[in-house]
């Protein structure tokens, strides 16, 4: 059998941070010193632009035609098919960037503030003051109010009307957020190793305490039956069904060396995962085939080309291939039907 | 099998403290300009403050954060976390990092920053606390009197210090330097002190001099015990002793290990050159809370079997310090015992 | 020996009407406990319920109200009982001084009566040695310790309280961050010890694992509510890892 060496890979320079989708069967991926490229299965990585910042997060419009970018020192709005700036915004640390699902207004986080633009560069909004530096953001399911993750919980915030934001609290430096689809409930990966969930028509909080490490990454599956979380060496999957995981036990995908470090629900089928791991595996669960506590083995195991952390795993449209993006810069596409 | 660790070493971590107009970045610039071939990452409090081309540099704004219920011992950084998180990414682009912190910064959160979380505990190496000392005005920051409950930032900035450059001397009398060298021993009588001019420090003092490294306690100035004041109301304090004789191991180690475990958020460092009797070798110890070190080293030879040992804390007594300490003291029937054990 | 301590019933260790103070907050209140040798106990409850704070008001290293005996002698906060062993939890240690793992081990070997006479070096090092063979650490010995990863650092933990062979011993969240093959082992080696007659107390948040291994189970919140087997008393509360709901 034929075997691919790592090092006959594209590689990029620099380590990547995230990836998004972009026009056809293209990603865009930034990397942590700022850098904007784009990748292809058939290309491979092309440089675009350097924004001269740490890169932090990214978000591209549905129509793959222009990119939002976070850094620490800001962020940009990169023109992805005339290749140019549309404006940026410098002398803050921003964390998150988020399209709403029409692609008319990006939400961006900008210090302690949450700034809203159009797709040419106007600011719109600005809110906040929050607690701390913004950690994430994310739109709501109605399009219309975001959640706000910062020192002290989630604030919801409308968009469209100049209300008082409704707030979750929780004493604690917030990391992560994850909306269900159908906009019951809000979930928050946290820096003392927690992750918390909050019940968005009621004041009902949930938590699970005493992860081994701070929990970063925190997902819904398409279905919103589902949520996966990392923070120990086993990804843990909570069941929201009917009435919530309230003293529901979580299946368990065992075996992750330093930890789940890339998650991704498959784009349609409920209940799919791909994680990564520490050590460069990437494998795929079906995690309804699960016991409640008991660690599952694994639907799939993709063939690894690089044994550094999976920094980001993107499925494609259809669900029958994903991109893998190690921390060393291997990327690959691999097709899993 | 057991998978193994990643292979890159942990990057070394500096970081300067100092009062407003001591004269931090003047030290930061200092480094960043000399010629010692290394690649610094700076995280510095005001953006554009240092203006070096090559250099990283990443500004911060004090966020501390409690990580739970409001105890100390979790109260971290969060920009820190942050800023080195993403430096963590860019490793291959610098050699050491050097953190600037606000002249009203307390240390104690910028260093539990390093051990409470995770990902930079594993990534990163405290290598040492570095405090800029204006030597003309020093002192009445040191002497303000703070509202109860509220921490002298200047204090403790002192307190937590590996070095200590005593900067602007040539501004400040004989007198003035005697005093604040006074004031500093009687806080941290354990760090060493440079009197500096535009902070000129030879680098090599304090780059890469693993503060916790037990040779280097060796190294340091025997003069570091020598007995000082307290300042007034002052509840941080360095209590040094400094005896002849020989030290029963077996009480040493059980006073030790009690009162480290009783007292170790007191007291943020302790480290020691000790006699034990029956050994011609130094016992060297070193703590830092309650996780502490101690091993026998190079002969004694010739040299007067001195002991040696500092506390650097909180609320600590000296006379309760200096009394268990000679209460280690071996007698004859202690020397005979052991004796008989080894 | 072990059996006559099991048949007399005779408690290695009684706590009577204990309060554990934590900076002038009330951690744990009342506790009236008895433990006999061989004992595998877990102390559980949410964060805050007091776990940490009654085990180290049993090691003597906080401040207590009420009467707690070791084999009959009472014990005062601050004084160390030579033949109570303590592993303070990983996450309150700094793991960046430029130490071997050995080296933490070979300070598990003061305040030890029988081993810190060894102030022979050689002795005390082999102790050190056997210690970490005990956690199956042997190859860690000389691996600085910012390069151990969590469950290693928790393994050189334990060895360095198993140097002193301890009567009894106290573990804070000792399987906090362990994979599961490391967590076995551990539970193993603790389980042998308390065959040997060691009475083991751990602070636990796994409470599947203090089901499945443990003889004992304390539930604590703020006092003692539960005490029994852990079959019995861990389904009254919750069953690990849960999301609970918070009442604020």
């Amino acid at each position: 059998m034929e075997t691919l060496e790592a090092t006959e890979l594209e590689k990029m320079p620099v380590s990547p941070v995230t990836m998004s989708h972009a026009k056809g069967d293209s990603a865009v991926i930034l990397d942590a010193d700022g850098g904007l490229g784009s990748w292809s299965p058939s290309i491979g990585y092309l440089k675009i632009a350097d924004l001269d910042s740490g890169g932090t997060d990214l978000s591209v419009n549905p129509s793959g035609t222009v990119a939002a970018v976070a850094g620490s020192d800001g962020f940009v709005l990169y023109d992805l098919v005339n290749e140019e700036l549309i404006t940026e915004h410098r002398g803050q640390w921003s964390s998150s960037v988020a399209w709403n699902k029409d692609g008319s207004i990006v939400a961006v986080a900008f210090g302690k503030k949450v700034k809203l633009y159009t797709i040419d560069g106007t600011c719109i909004r600005t809110a906040g003051d929050f607690a701390s530096t913004v950690m994430d953001l994310s739109w709501l399911p109605d399009q219309e109010n975001i959640a706000v993750a910062s020192f002290g919980g989630v604030s919801i915030m409308s968009t469209v009307n100049d209300v008082e934001p409704m707030q979750k609290e929780f004493v604690g430096s917030l990391l992560c957020l994850a909306v269900s689809p159908a906009a019951d409930w809000i979930v928050s990966g946290n820096q003392d190793c927690s992750l918390q969930v909050f019940k968005i028509k009621d004041s009902t909080r949930l938590e699970m305490q005493g992860f081994p490490r701070k929990v970063t990454d925190a997902q819904f599956d398409s279905s919103g039956l589902w949520l996966a979380n990392n923070g120990a060496d086993e990804v843990t999957v909570w069941d929201f069904k009917g009435k919530g995981p309230k003293g529901r036990a979580p299946r368990i995908l065992p075996k992750h060396v330093y930890g789940g470090t890339a998650l991704a629900w498959h784009p349609t089928k409920a209940g799919v995962i791909a994680t990564g791991d520490g050590a460069g595996l990437v494998r795929i669960w079906d995690v309804a085939k699960g016991v409640p506590e008991k660690p599952m083995p694994p639907m799939k195991r993709i063939k690894s080309y690089s044994s550094s952390e999976v920094r980001f795993i993107l499925w494609d449209s259809t669900g029958n291939n994903l991109v893998v993006c190690h921390a060393d810069g291997v990327i690959y596409q691999e097709s899993i039907v | 099998m057991e998978q193994e660790e990643k292979v890159l070493g942990p990057i070394p971590v500096t970081v300067i403290t100092g009062f407003l107009g001591s004269g931090k970045t003047t030290l930061l610039n200092r480094i960043l300009t000399e010629n010692h071939g290394m690649r610094i990452a700076v995280i510095e409090n005001e953006f554009g403050e240092v203006g070096i081309d090559d250099a990283l540099v990443l500004s911060s704004e004090e966020e501390i954060f409690e990580m739970n219920n409001g105890c100390i011992c979790c109260t971290v950084r969060g920009d820190l976390i942050r800023i080195l998180g993403n430096l963590i990414k860019r490793r291959d682009k610098f050699d050491r990092i050097v953190i600037e912190t606000t002249g009203m910064a307390d240390p104690a959160p910028v260093a539990q920053t390093f051990f409470v979380d995770d990902e930079l505990r594993a990534a990163c190496k405290l290598d040492a606390i570095i405090t800029v000392v204006d030597a003309k005005h020093a002192l009445q920051h040191l002497l303000e009197v703070k509202e109860e409950g509220v921490e002298n930032e200047s204090v403790e900035q002192i307190a937590f210090a590996d070095r200590i450059v005593l900067n602007k001397t040539d501004i400040a009398t004989p007198q003035e330097q005697a005093d604040v060298i006074k004031a500093i021993k009687s806080l941290n009588a354990g760090a060493t002190i440079y009197p500096a001019v535009n902070a000129n420090v030879d680098l090599k003092e304090l780059l890469d001099i693993g503060a916790f490294d037990l040779q280097r306690i060796m190294d340091t100035d025997p003069a570091f015990l020598t007995d000082t004041e307290h300042m007034h109301d002052q509840s941080v304090t360095s209590v040094g002793i400094e005896v002849e004789g020989a030290l029963d191991i077996e009480k040493l180690n059980g006073w030790l290990g009690m009162l480290l475990g009783e007292k170790g958020t007191d007291i943020y460092r302790s480290k020691g050159i000790l006699s034990i009797a029956d050994s011609d070798e130094r016992y060297v110890f070193h703590a830092v809370h309650m996780l502490f070190n101690g091993e026998f080293t190079t002969k004694w030879e010739d040299a007067p079997r001195v002991n040696r040992m500092i506390f650097i804390g909180k609320n600590l007594d000296r006379k309760e310090l200096t009394d268990s300490f000679m209460a280690c003291m071996a007698t004859e029937n202690s020397k005979k015992k052991s004796k008989v054990k080894v | 020996m072990i059996a006559v301590n099991l048949l007399t019933k005779n408690p290695v260790l009684t706590l009577n009407g204990i309060n554990v103070f934590r900076d002038q907050f009330c951690a744990v209140k009342n506790v009236n406990l008895d433990f006999e040798a061989g004992e595998l106990v877990a102390l559980s409850g949410r964060n805050g319920a007091g776990k940490s704070s009654l085990l180290l008001a049993i090691a003597g290293l906080t401040n207590f109200t009420g009467t707690l005996k070791f084999k009959e002698s009472e014990c005062h906060h601050g004084h160390h009982q030579p033949g109570i062993g303590y592993v303070p939890q990983r996450a309150n240690l700094r793991w960046d001084l430029p130490m071997r793992a050995i080296d933490v081990v070979l300070t598990g070997t003061a305040g030890d009566h029988h081993l810190a006479g060894y102030k022979n070096k050689s002795k005390r090092v082999k102790l050190a040695w056997e210690a970490l063979e005990l956690v199956e650490g042997s190859h860690l010995g000389d691996r600085l310790l910012s390069t151990l990863s969590g469950g290693q650092a928790q393994r050189i933990l334990i060895a360095r309280s198993l140097v002193s062979k301890p009567e009894v011993l106290l573990l804070d969240e000792p399987l906090s961050g362990l994979d599961a093959p490391s967590s076995q082992r551990i539970l193993d080696l603790l389980k042998q010890r308390a065959n040997e007659g060691t009475l083991i107390i751990a602070a636990m948040h796994e409470l599947d694992i203090v089901q499945g291994h443990f003889s004992r189970a304390v539930l604590l919140s703020g006092e003692v509510i539960a005490d029994g087997a852990p079959t019995q008393v861990i389904p009254t509360l919750y069953v690990n890892p849960t999301l609970s709901e918070v009442t604020v």
